[in-house]
């Protein structure tokens, strides 16, 4: 046999074993490729956008990445529905808000799964989804408003600094740690601060079915354990990761589904923070933010 | 007037191996990796996202034993093919357009030879080290795997 002949038979001999091993994994293949489910996580504190630069170590919820996640989800054809995978105390009012807000407009099957905690602002979105499911002994609710700031007006007067400031417009400086906050002041501030509650608890209402009633009863700022939510009607089921599966594949009218998880890729330096505690850094981070607010916009309000 | 025609054999510069090898890769993903596209479809959308990909792993486990079973058939056929065409031919289809063929340094050429001479292809870690081998010892004009199977790659050029 010439050599070209024989190379032309070695070719085809290999192409034919080649579509004979891929039919033979046809049944691996991407049969149900068409039904995906996506855990999108809700972790940490919620802010507006992440400090998400090279050096960054914290974990927080942004709003902007849920979104972004939330868009990524609805436009991959794939996609048959969404479980948020919520652990968050809650955080910032307008980011809590925009969360709830991409939830609700995102058109596919939504399930909200509690674990340890889904709370406040964390709850609040978990409420724009089709169906909450928690922990019996997750921490849930606290629909309230808080509002706070460090007065700094007694340490000054102890050391003889003193605290002028010329202002145009009466409450142009509420809030200010250098001053003490008068009652008019407090007064202003308690305003807001109850008109976002008041706008938190028809939220609920609205995203729960309940009354604004039943949810006002509700919303005196405590928590409520999985079990305890269950009952007053704040989640749905209790139960784990498989009872989200489970309930996105009824919604989404899907036997089978692939679990896809949107994780939003690990800052350099968060891959050494390991061995740093948490909470210790938070603490730290804290109160440092604090004395470093600047001193008109320092007046820090979280649901 | 009576002509002489020698064949002189000479080490075979790296860019024709290049070439060949190039030409050979070209040839492997048409006859062998094509026909898996659609069992590998369900990876493809993790191309730009290795994080994705690893979350899908281990989201979905049972997949991971079918990615390696298909992996694995395909290094198979991709040795298969150098092996099958280098032993009988001495060359496989790139070598042939370089113009440039395997010897064996023994006195016997060996289809063992030419397993282990090309087993190293498929996977890319293993065959950056043959590679990397070779780029310190040109003088041998032998990747790792080669010097072991005592096999290498000349040229063979005429001179009249």
């Amino acid at each position: 046999m010439s050599r070209i002949k024989f190379t032309i038979l070695i070719v085809l001999l290999i192409l034919v074993l080649s579509y004979l091993a891929s039919s033979f994994f046809k049944d691996f293949s991407a049969a149900k490729i068409d039904s995906k489910v996506a855990i999108i996580p809700l972790s940490g504190e919620i802010t507006l956008d992440s400090s998400s630069g090279l050096f960054s170590t914290s974990q927080v919820a942004s709003a902007t990445d849920f979104a972004d996640s939330l868009k990524k989800a609805q436009d991959d054809p794939n996609i048959k529905g969404v479980i948020i995978e919520i652990n968050s105390p809650g955080g910032g009012v307008v980011a809590s808000e925009e969360m709830a807000k991409s939830l609700k407009q995102f058109s596919k099957p939504k399930v909200a799964w509690i674990r340890e905690v889904g709370a406040s602002g964390a709850y609040w979105t978990a409420t724009s989804a089709d169906y909450i499911i928690a922990d019996p002994l997750s921490i849930t609710g606290s629909i309230g408003v808080i509002g706070s700031y460090l007065d700094f007006s007694g340490l000054m007067q102890k050391y003889g600094i003193n605290y002028d400031q010329l202002i145009a417009g009466q409450y142009k400086d509420t809030g200010s740690p250098y001053k003490n906050l008068t009652a008019d002041e407090k007064k202003l501030l308690q305003s807001k601060i109850d008109l976002m509650h008041e706008y938190f608890i028809n939220e609920v209402a609205k995203n729960r079915n309940m009354s604004i009633y039943q949810v006002r009863k509700l919303a005196d700022g405590s928590f409520y354990l999985g079990l305890e939510a269950k009952d007053n009607g704040l989640i749905d089921e209790l139960g784990g990761k498989t009872e989200a599966i489970n309930r996105i594949k009824k919604l989404a009218n899907v036997t089978d589904v692939y679990i896809v998880y949107y994780e939003k890729k690990s800052a350099f330096a968060s891959l050494f923070s390991g061995a740093m505690s948490y909470n210790s850094y938070y603490i730290g981070k804290g109160i440092a933010s604090e004395l470093n607010q600047k001193a008109n916009t320092n007046f820090n309000i979280r649901t | 007037m009576v002509k002489t025609i020698t064949i002189e054999k000479k080490q075979t510069s790296m860019t024709k191996r290049l070439i060949a090898y190039l030409i050979d890769v070209i040839i492997i993903n048409l006859i062998i990796i094509m026909p898996f596209n659609k069992n590998l479809e369900s990876l493809s959308m993790y191309n730009d996202d290795f994080f994705a990909a690893v979350n899908f792993f281990m989201n979905n486990p049972d997949k991971i034993l079918q990615v390696t079973l298909i992996s694995i058939t395909i290094m198979i056929l991709s040795v298969a093919y150098w092996t099958i065409l280098e032993f009988k031919l001495r060359q496989s289809i790139g070598k042939m357009i370089m113009n440039i063929k395997v010897v064996s340094k023994k006195k016997n050429f060996t289809i063992w030879q030419c397993i282990v001479r090309n087993i190293s292809k498929p996977v890319s870690l293993v065959f950056l080290f043959d590679v990397l081998y070779l780029l310190f010892n040109r003088k041998e004009n032998q990747r790792f795997f080669e010097k072991i199977s005592d096999t290498t790659v000349i040229e063979e050029v005429m001179k009249i």
